[in-house]
C-alpha cells in the first residue's frame, strides 16, 4: 500500500512539487520572520546589558534610549558639567560613561566619551570592549573606530579622520582643519558600537573650538567649557542593582537641571510595545502565508480526489478497504506537509547562513544562524498538525465517495 | 477448490436496496442464484440498477433487507475489513473501462490483488511468471508489461483487467459491461478469451451487458428488468 502511494505521488509529481514548494516557502518565511523578530529583541537587549541607568536631559525615555544606545536621533539637549559631576559622584554609582554626540564622519556617528568606556561598557552577556588593532585614545586628537567603520572606510591605526558637524549629509560644515588620528580599532560587537567613532571628550570639544591652543584646557575648570553642555547623556553602572529605583528617583528629582533617568530594560519593553503592532502584523502575515500553503495542499488533494475517483473504485474492487483508501489521501496530506516543512527548514537554514554575514555587516545585527530554537519546533509541530487536519477534509470526501460509488462509477 | 459443490457461488435472498431518502427500494430481488462454474449473462439496459446490484454482490454495498451470500458466507455477517479481505480473496472484477491504476505498469496492475489477498497469492507458485503467461495468452506481449497502464490501448487495458481478475483463481468473476468500450472485432476476441480462461479456471462468471447479441455464449440469461420495482 505504501509503495502504491509512493508510485501515485511520483505519477503526479509535477503539481505536487509546486504544492510542496509553496509550503516550503511559507515555512521558511514563518521561521525567518520569527527568528529575526526574537533575535532582534535579544540584540537590542544585549546592547544595554551592562548599563543600569541612562541619564539625559528631560525627555522621552524611548527617545533617550534610541539616541544614546542605538544611535538613532539625538537627545533634546545636553547636560552641564556640574550635573555630570553630580551624577557620577552619587554614592551608589560604580562607574559612569559620559557620551557626547552630534557629529558624524561619512555617515558614522562621532561620539565623545571617557576612557572609562573601554573598561566598563558591557554588551551581550557581560562582554567588555576589546581591540582588534591598536589601543585607546591617549591624546586629544586620537580616535578609536568601531569594527564596521574601519572595515567600510578602510581605516587602520594611523588613518586621519575629518569630522562634519550634524548627523549625516554632505552640505554640513566640515571641521577640515581638525583631523583625528586613529589610535585603535575595536573588535566587532554586533552592537551600534561597531558603527561609531570614539574620541575623548576633550577632543570632541576641541573639534568645535579648533585644536590650536585650547587642547590642554580642562573643561571642568574652565567656566566657558562648563557651560557648553556638550555631554548628551551619561551611562551609569550601579554598585548594587537593587538601588536602581532609588537612584533613578533621585536623578529625576534633581533640582538644578531637569533630568530623565532611564532604566534601559524597562524602556526596551516600552519600545516593544511601540513596535508591537508591526510585529503582530508580521506574525499574522507569516501565519496567513502558511495557511495559504495549506489551502494549496487541500486544493490539490481535492482536485486529485476527483481525478482519482475511478482509481479508488478499482482499488476498492480489488480488495482495498475504506480505511486504506481514506488513509491514502490523509497520508498524502501529512507526507506533503512533512516534506514541505523539511524543505522549508533547509531553505530557512540556507537563507540564514547566507543572510547572517550580510545582516552583521550592514546592520550590525547578530543573528544565530544554525539550528532550530525550541519555539520554532513548536511552530513546526503546529504546521504538521494543520497539514493532517487539512488532509482530513479530502480524505473524508474520498471516504464518502467510496461508500456511495462502491466499486463502479458510471463514466 | 474444495468448496462444497452444493453451495451457490452467489446467492441473493429477499434483497431490498434503495438509496437513502427514497422510500421505495430501487432493487427488490426475492431470489437470485448463481451456481459454481456457471456462466451467466445478466441483461438489462442502463439505469436498471446493474451497478448497484454488482455493488451488493461484491459486498461494497449492503442491502437494507435480505441476505447476499458468496460461497455460503453472507456479507452482512462480516465486519467491513473482513468484507474487504473476503472480496479480495474470492472475487475478480472487470469494469467497463478505466480498470487499471494508470501509474502502475500492466504487470504491477495484474499483481495488485495479490497484495490484498494472501489466499490468491498462495495459489500461485511464481505469481509474476504466471501473470506473464496469462497476459501472454490474452495477447499482452512482454513488450507492453513494463509500460504505464495509461499508455495501453482500450482493448489491451480490458484484457489486462481480465488477467488481473483471473489471477490467483478467485471463484467468482464479475464483469460489468467489459466489452462496451471495444469495437466489434475486439469485443468478440475479448469475450472468446475471457470465456476460455473462465472455463479453464472453473470460476463462476457473472457478465453484465445490455448487448443482447452476446448472450448466446452463456449458459443462462437473467433479465434484470424482472427485478426492477420503481419506474424510471
Amino acid at each position: 500500500m505504501i509503495s502504491l502511494a509512493l508510485k501515485s505521488l511520483w505519477f503526479r509529481r509535477g503539481s505536487l512539487a509546486v504544492t510542496v514548494v509553496s509550503i516550503a516557502f511559507s515555512v521558511a518565511l514563518l521561521l525567518g520572520i520569527e527568528r529575526v523578530r526574537t533575535q532582534a529583541k535579544e540584540n537590542f537587549a544585549g546592547m544595554v546589558s551592562g548599563t543600569d541607568l541612562i541619564v539625559s536631559a528631560r525627555g522621552n525615555p524611548v527617545q533617550i534610549l534610541l539616541a544614546s544606545i542605538m544611535h538613532i536621533g539625538y537627545p533634546a539637549s545636553g547636560l552641564t558639567q556640574e550635573t555630570v559631576q553630580t551624577v557620577c559622584s552619587n554614592r551608589n554609582v560604580a562607574w559612569c560613561i559620559p557620551i557626547a554626540m552630534g557629529d558624524t564622519h561619512r555617515g558614522y556617528r562621532v561620539v565623545g566619551t571617557d576612557l572609562v568606556m573601554f573598561d566598563k561598557f558591557r554588551y551581550a552577556r557581560n562582554v567588555g570592549l576589546s581591540f582588534r588593532e591598536g589601543r585607546r585614545f591617549t591624546e586629544v586628537s586620537s580616535a578609536v573606530v568601531g569594527s564596521q567603520v574601519a572595515e567600510s572606510l578602510g581605516y587602520r591605526v594611523g588613518s586621519k579622520i575629518v569630522v562634519t558637524h550634524g548627523a549625516g549629509g554632505e552640505s554640513l560644515i566640515e571641521h577640515a582643519a581638525e583631523p583625528f588620528t586613529v589610535s585603535g580599532v575595536l573588535a566587532p560587537t554586533g552592537t551600534p558600537v561597531d558603527r561609531a567613532i570614539y574620541v575623548s571628550m576633550e577632543g570632541y570639544e576641541a573639534m568645535h573650538e579648533g585644536f590650536g591652543g585650547h587642547a590642554n584646557i580642562d573643561p571642568l575648570v574652565d567656566p566657558d567649557h562648563a557651560e557648553e553642555k556638550s555631554v548628551s547623556a551619561v551611562l551609569v553602572g550601579l554598585k548594587s542593582r537593587a538601588a536602581v529605583l532609588g537612584v533613578q528617583r533621585s536623578f529625576n528629582e534633581y533640582r538644578p537641571e531637569a533630568l530623565t533617568a532611564v532604566m534601559p530594560g524597562d524602556t526596551l519593553l516600552d519600545l516593544w510595545q511601540l513596535t508591537g503592532i508591526a510585529e503582530t502584523a508580521l506574525v499574522w502575515i507569516s501565519g496567513v502565508v502558511v495557511l495559504i500553503g495549506l489551502v494549496g495542499i487541500t486544493a490539490n488533494l481535492l482536485a486529485s480526489v476527483n481525478e482519482r475517483r475511478r482509481e479508488m473504485a478499482v482499488l476498492r474492487a480489488i480488495g482495498a478497504g475504506l480505511p486504506q483508501v481514506t488513509g491514502l489521501i490523509l497520508g498524502e496530506a501529512i507526507l506533503l506537509t512533512t516534506v514541505g516543512v523539511v524543505v522549508g527548514l533547509v531553505l530557512f537554514q540556507v537563507a540564514m547562513f547566507g543572510l547572517a554575514p550580510m545582516l552583521r555587516a550592514r546592520y550590525g545585527f547578530e543573528i544565530a544562524a544554525g539550528g532550530v530554537l525550541p519555539g520554532e519546533w513548536v511552530r513546526l509541530g503546529w504546521i504538521l498538525l494543520a497539514g493532517g487536519l487539512v488532509g482530513a477534509f479530502p480524505a473524508y470526501r474520498t471516504y464518502k465517495r467510496s461508500l456511495s460509488d462502491g466499486i463502479s462509477i458510471r463514466v | 477448490m474444495g468448496t462444497d459443490a452444493r453451495l451457490a457461488a452467489v446467492e441473493l435472498c429477499d434483497v431490498k436496496f434503495g438509496w437513502r431518502n427514497s422510500s421505495a427500494p430501487l432493487l427488490s430481488i426475492p431470489e437470485m442464484r448463481f451456481e459454481q462454474g456457471e456462466k451467466v449473462f445478466l441483461a438489462g439496459p442502463s439505469g436498471y440498477g446493474k451497478s448497484t446490484l454488482l455493488g451488493l454482490m461484491s459486498g461494497v454495498l449492503l442491502p437494507q433487507e435480505g441476505t447476499i451470500r458468496v460461497l455460503g458466507k453472507g456479507w452482512g455477517e462480516m465486519s467491513a475489513s473482513q468484507r474487504d479481505r473476503y472480496r479480495a480473496d474470492h472475487l475478480g472484477v472487470i469494469f467497463q473501462m478505466f480498470n487499471l491504476v494508470p501509474y502502475l505498469s500492466a504487470l504491477e496492475n495484474v499483481l495488485l490483488p495479490l497484495k490484498f489477498s494472501k489466499l490468491r497469492a498462495a495459489r500461485l507458485l511464481d505469481p509474476e511468471e504466471q501473470a506473464r503467461e496469462l497476459l501472454g495468452r490474452l495477447g499482452i506481449g512482454s513488450d507492453l508489461l513494463g509500460r504505464p497502464a495509461g499508455e495501453l490501448s482500450v482493448g489491451e487495458q480490458q484484457r489486462t483487467a481480465a488477467v488481473r481478475a483471473l489471477l490467483g483463481q478467485p471463484e467468482v468473476l464479475i464483469a460489468d459491461e467489459p466489452t462496451s468500450a471495444l469495437d466489434a472485432d475486439n469485443r468478440d476476441a475479448f469475450l472468446e478469451l475471457l470465456i476460455a480462461e473462465v472455463e479453464l479456471s472453473g470460476a463462476t462468471l457473472i457478465f453484465v451487458s445490455h448487448d443482447g447479441s452476446l448472450a448466446s455464449r452463456f449458459d443462462r440469461v437473467v433479465q434484470l428488468a424482472d427485478f426492477r420495482t420503481v419506474a424510471r
